[in-house]
């Protein structure tokens, strides 16, 4: 490793990698209010400037399902996620090349976020082999052998045209134990600076890094010392959201969010439940993603301040309210709770009513948060929202304990 | 007690049988809204217009009404829901700017009528086949599901049925029509559509004709029934040219189950004002965007260098699908003012279709539904400059075989 200093950026270089690649990081990251550990931020990235905390929809195939474009605008999302392994398959680099990238494919004009299509190695691992060159597999589509190599991943992420492109990790689930999670976390260490390399759009597309390490803390401290040494623009958690025990998920969080650098934006991949974004952003997450709105929406499923609705069950058939009679969004003014029961989980016009109003809530849930933050009121908020959620007093221990750990207490009878 | 909504036709223009007009719904003598005729209705499933929400749909209309095609069995799947809700079908399914139309017949296509008897008929529901009577049609649709239009109580059946099943529905048909208007409190009669029924039998149609013109001060208006039922177009325009001078033209008549341009053209030509179908929808089904076309200048003066563009948009439909779109960044159609052509491409579309992306359905809808009523806006305007049959045969020269 040697340092060298260009005007106010230090530059070190890893395997003849510089970091960071150029001075003027095409993202800004300014924390605008705190608490504790919870931040409220504003993330500048080239197509858009973004409130954090944020939750960013996914539109894997580049569309969140169902949804215009326009109406993600119209539902102030920020960020939204595009899958490099959908995507590299079909349309494929080639014609996200011809067609000018994923922003001018969807014409959403706001900002994008792709992952690395590591991920898909867990979800497709017993067709997948992991090698030091990168994660062969047979196309599910037609059969043939692939290779998503670092190099790979960065081209397609290149060719899609992101704000924020993910670095190929190799994933491990998280209950995995055992040696495969250190090689697993070293790998990614190491795929690191060929993704730096191999990425050709610095000027306008941010790389960032994902901690690997499974749920040892030790593998994850090693992880977080070689990626902050490397100085990104900003650091995701990975390997989390698969299974393992909350109590477990919630303190990996914390050491990461404790160890990774204060003035860069911190990102939970695959998380969105509401408890876990609470609980998270009070842990010092700034960024999230995951299907779990618009999937649960498909079937049926409203999120709502005291939790969800199925809006299948006969419970509704004669409800005249809307979802939540405070949210404020087109298919909560428009539409009635009897009326989605008709069609919820039938009709593909159920899937579009609920999916919008469950990234509308997902928006407003974020948002309330930021607020909270800003106004100096965020555990008042993290109490209200327990209780609403947890009328019967039975908030799950793990989220009492995590906010504990940040210094916020839970008093039911406040 | 607030005045029931009046259903009110005026004629704006009229060439022999060739009509453009205007359906208001009117409250206390003020136009609450109104539709211009000749015009379609929307399909919709469920009260909803299939993939529109209501941004998209008003959207659509630039926040004009627009007629919409209520299938009467869907509804009345949840008729005790409307009943406990009291305020009628516009408001429970957020189509309040619309004019709802409700109907037996399903605008989808022709289905082999069910089983009926003097008292009742048998109505699809997800549950199965359900007997309703006249009495229940009258009740749940006026006071529960409140359209603006409703069809009378009538069943359609296939242009081949036997001329002894003719008869029977038609004489059937009368004595519903009958019933139906004696259990109809009067202020509702302005919305009553009554049937015209019998087949490819002209006197049974004439029959059934001269039963429901008898009842003209109790209806609002006609819908020839049971057509698009197998029928070739010519059978069809041969008894229709025969039947629609017969009817008083103060009334609209609606036809079910016709959709294609050619045919469309064809029937306002002779008299028809409202077309129910799912024209657009099919194509969308099917991968297809509309791209005919129909401004009536550029038919005129589009003989000489057609360049590529001009070809291609010539063409009725294209089907996207089609591995050709694969990078085209063009719109469906190039001057087309919908959302789907000014906001997306042809590549965006093939690949939604190709990943099986609920998203590339609402695309097209848009733009088929748009394109479609734009279609029908262009008859009206070359009604009401006097030029409809000039228009006709440019469209039809112009359009290609299919």
């Amino acid at each position: 490793m040697s340092n060298s200093t260009t005007g106010n950026v230090e530059n070190k270089i890893f395997n003849g990698i510089k970091y960071p690649e150029i001075d003027n990081l095409p993202l800004k990251f300014e924390i605008i209010a705190k608490h504790g550990k919870a931040r409220a931020s504003l993330l500048t990235l080239p197509h858009h400037q973004c409130n954090t905390p944020m939750f960013m929809p996914v539109g894997t195939q580049g569309t969140v399902k169902g949804l215009t474009s326009q109406q993600l605008v119209d539902l102030n999302c920020g960020v939204v996620l595009g899958n490099t392994y959908h995507l590299g398959h079909r349309p494929g680099p080639d014609v996200m090349d011809q067609v000018g990238g994923l922003h001018q494919f969807m014409n959403y004009p706001r900002a994008m976020l792709t992952d690395s299509g590591g991920f898909q190695m867990v979800s497709l691992l017993q067709l997948a082999e992991i090698t030091e060159q990168g994660v062969q597999f047979q196309s599910p589509h037609d059969g043939s052998t692939m290779i998503l190599t670092p190099e790979l991943s960065m081209q397609i992420q290149n060719s899609i045209g992101a704000d924020i492109m993910m670095a190929l990790d190799d994933v491990v689930s998280s209950t995995t134990t055992g040696p495969r999670v250190e090689e697993a976390m070293y790998r990614t260490l190491r795929w690191i600076d060929r993704c730096i390399h191999a990425h050709k759009k610095p000027e306008t597309q941010n790389i960032f890094c994902i901690v690997q390490g499974g749920l040892d803390a030790r593998l994850r401290d090693i992880c977080m010392d070689g990626l902050i040494q490397r100085n990104f623009p900003g650091y995701a958690i990975g390997g989390l959201s698969g299974g393992e025990s909350k109590d477990m998920f919630w303190r990996v969080v914390h050491q990461c969010t404790s160890k990774l650098p204060e003035n860069k934006p911190r990102y939970l991949m695959g998380v969105g439940y509401a408890l876990d974004l609470v609980v998270c952003t009070a842990l010092g997450v700034d960024m999230f993603d995951c299907v779990f709105p618009s999937r649960t929406a498909r079937f049926g499923t409203a999120l709502v301040p005291s939790g969800s609705l199925n809006l299948k069950s006969a419970d509704y058939r004669y409800d005249f309210t809307p979802i939540d009679s405070e949210c404020t969004c087109m298919v909560c003014k428009n539409y009635t709770r009897a009326y989605l029961h008709i069609v919820a989980g039938k009709e593909a016009i159920g899937g579009q009513l609920i999916t919008y109003h469950n990234i509308q809530y997902q928006m407003s849930l974020m948002s309330q948060l930021r607020e909270a933050i800003i106004q100096n009121q965020f555990p008042q908020y993290v109490n209200n929202f327990i209780k609403k959620q947890y009328p019967k007093k039975d908030c799950p221990q793990w989220a009492i304990d995590a906010l504990n750990a940040v210094n916020i207490q839970i008093n039911y009878d406040l | 007690m607030t005045e029931v909504d009046q259903l009110e036709f005026t004629i704006t223009n009229e060439i022999d049988q060739i009509r453009s007009g205007k359906l208001s719904i009117v409250n206390n003598k003020i136009e609450k809204k109104s539709i211009l005729t000749p015009t379609c209705l929307l399909y919709t499933k469920e009260g909803n217009p299939i993939n529109l929400t209501k941004d998209l749909l008003e959207g659509l209309s630039n926040n004009k009404p627009l007629g919409l095609h209520l299938s009467f069995s869907d509804i009345y799947q949840f008729s005790n829901v409307l009943e406990k809700f009291g305020k009628g079908s516009h408001k429970f399914l957020s189509l309040e700017n619309q004019v709802l139309f409700c109907m037996i017949r399903d605008a989808n296509g022709f289905a082999e009528t069910l089983e009926t008897s003097d008292q009742h008929m048998m109505v699809n529901t997800r549950k199965g086949k359900t007997k309703v009577t006249v009495e229940e049609y009258q009740k749940i649709s006026n006071q529960y599901i409140q359209p603006d239009v409703l069809s009378q109580f009538s069943v359609d059946i296939a242009w081949n049925v036997s001329r002894k099943k003719a008869i029977k529905l038609v004489t059937q048909n009368s004595s519903w029509l009958k019933s139906q208007i004696k259990l109809t409190p009067s202020q509702y009669h302005s919305k009553l559509f009554a049937v015209i029924q019998g087949s490819k039998y002209k006197d049974q149609r004439m029959l059934s004709l001269k039963e429901a013109v008898a009842h003209q001060q109790s209806i609002g208006g006609f819908i020839l029934g049971s057509f698009g039922s197998g029928e070739s177009p010519k059978e069809r325009e041969d008894l229709l040219s025969e039947l629609l001078p017969q009817l008083p033209k103060t009334k609209p008549r609606l036809i079910t189950g016709i959709g294609s341009p050619e045919e469309v053209l064809s029937l306002v030509e002779l008299g028809i004002d409202i077309f129910s179908n799912n024209y657009p929808n099919l194509m969308t089904e099917w991968g297809n965007a509309l791209t005919f076309k129909f401004k009536f200048n550029s038919n005129n003066n589009n003989n000489n260098n057609n360049t590529q563009n001009e070809v291609e948009s010539i063409i009725n439909k294209i089907n996207l699908w089609d591995s050709k779109y694969v990078i085209d960044k063009s719109p469906l159609v190039s001057d087309c003012k919908c959302f789907t052509c000014t906001q997306h491409t042809k590549a965006y579309i093939h690949h939604l279709l190709n990943t099986h992306e609920m998203l590339a359905e609402v695309l097209l809808t848009i733009h088929n539904t748009y394109h479609y009523l734009s279609f029908f806006e262009e008859i009206r305007n070359a009604i009401i400059s006097n030029q409809f049959k000039s228009y006709k045969d440019t469209f039809l020269t112009q359009r290609l075989k299919e």
